[in-house]
């Protein structure tokens, strides 16, 4: 049954409402910020994987590779430069995005914590584990880990 | 002193505002989305109002959803609306005893018949108890989906000029 009636929330629901979605949309942003600063991280150390898998295989080979692919170890440089570069590009955006990501979501917890009406366990949860995440990877980007 | 002891059965599933007598109160919630909670009062009759209220029906909708939707990178990060636009809207008056006992179960959605089945052992009055749709909600969400559609043109066409007076 469709119906032209129209209650207008009161403002105390509304303020309610729309803090649990922007507490929503702040625990996505977190998501997304993260994974840009885990990026950066991940980018360095599977440089240093790649080269690493390329030096086991011509050991593994016995140096047999070079005679099935006599420019191995250029094309194994090339592709380590290239992900070097990848991880230069995405190490310029690390020092914003990941305290962002942080603080998003520590925003998201109090904002969707203090819903008093609906519980929102599993959005809370998840931008806990952001929060863990986000630090980690901040004192390990800190650290030096992932800078080039 | 009466004592109201109010369950609500499957609200889970449509998460409504409850208030008594005009003042929002607290339930205790369990596993299965049923609320349950002990009312007491002086007034030998209180009004129950059980309502869904919708974020499109505020008085700043349209400035919160656009403003929404730029936070949320054009949309892509946003949570949607409630497409279906359904409210719950209840009202019942209640006499109360010392101990009075109401049991409200919330029936599925449906076009016609009630929204909710109640007992109670004590005389109560029905003044509405029905599901419908929001007609003034729909179009709303109608109007938000058009200017979003612009927006995100307008983004396509500011990018797009960008690039063409880059190179």
């Amino acid at each position: 049954m469709e119906i032209n009636k129209t209650i207008t929330p009161p403002a105390k629901t509304m303020a309610r409402l729309y803090s649990v979605h922007l507490g929503k949309i702040f625990s996505n942003l977190s998501i997304v910020f993260v994974v840009i600063g885990l990026a950066s991280l991940v980018t360095v150390i599977a440089t240093g994987l790649m080269f690493l898998f390329g030096l086991i295989l011509i050991i593994i080979s016995l140096g047999t590779v070079f005679l099935y692919i006599p420019n191995y170890f250029d094309m194994l440089l090339s592709g380590t430069e290239f992900m070097g570069g990848v991880a230069g590009f995405l190490n310029q955006f690390w020092p914003v995005f990941t305290p962002l990501a942080i603080v998003l979501a520590g925003v998201s917890i109090v904002l969707l914590a203090m819903d008093k009406h609906e519980r929102h366990t599993g959005r809370i949860v998840l931008s806990s584990i952001i929060v863990g995440i986000a630090v980690l990877t901040l004192i390990l980007l800190i650290a030096g880990v992932g800078v080039n | 002193m009466n004592t109201l002891n109010l369950k609500i059965l499957g609200a889970g599933k449509i998460n409504p505002t409850i208030n008594i007598d005009g003042k929002s109160v607290k339930f205790k919630k369990n596993e299965f989305g049923s609320y349950s909670t002990n009312f007491t009062t002086e007034k030998e009759q209180v009004e129950i109002v059980i309502y869904k209220h919708l974020e499109i029906n505020g008085k700043l909708w349209f400035l919160m959803s656009i403003l929404f939707f730029i936070i949320s990178l054009f949309g892509l990060l946003d949570t949607r609306y409630d497409r279906k636009c359904v409210v719950v809207d209840c009202k019942f008056l209640v006499n109360l005893q010392e101990k009075t006992e109401m049991t409200i179960k919330v029936n599925s959605l449906t076009n016609e018949g009630k929204a909710v089945e109640c007992t109670c052992n004590t005389e109560f009055q029905e003044i509405s108890n029905q599901y419908y749709v929001d007609k003034r909600a729909k179009k709303r969400l109608k109007i938000l989906l058009a200017v979003k559609i612009i927006l995100w043109l307008a983004l396509i066409g500011t990018v797009i000029a960008l690039v063409a007076t880059r190179s």
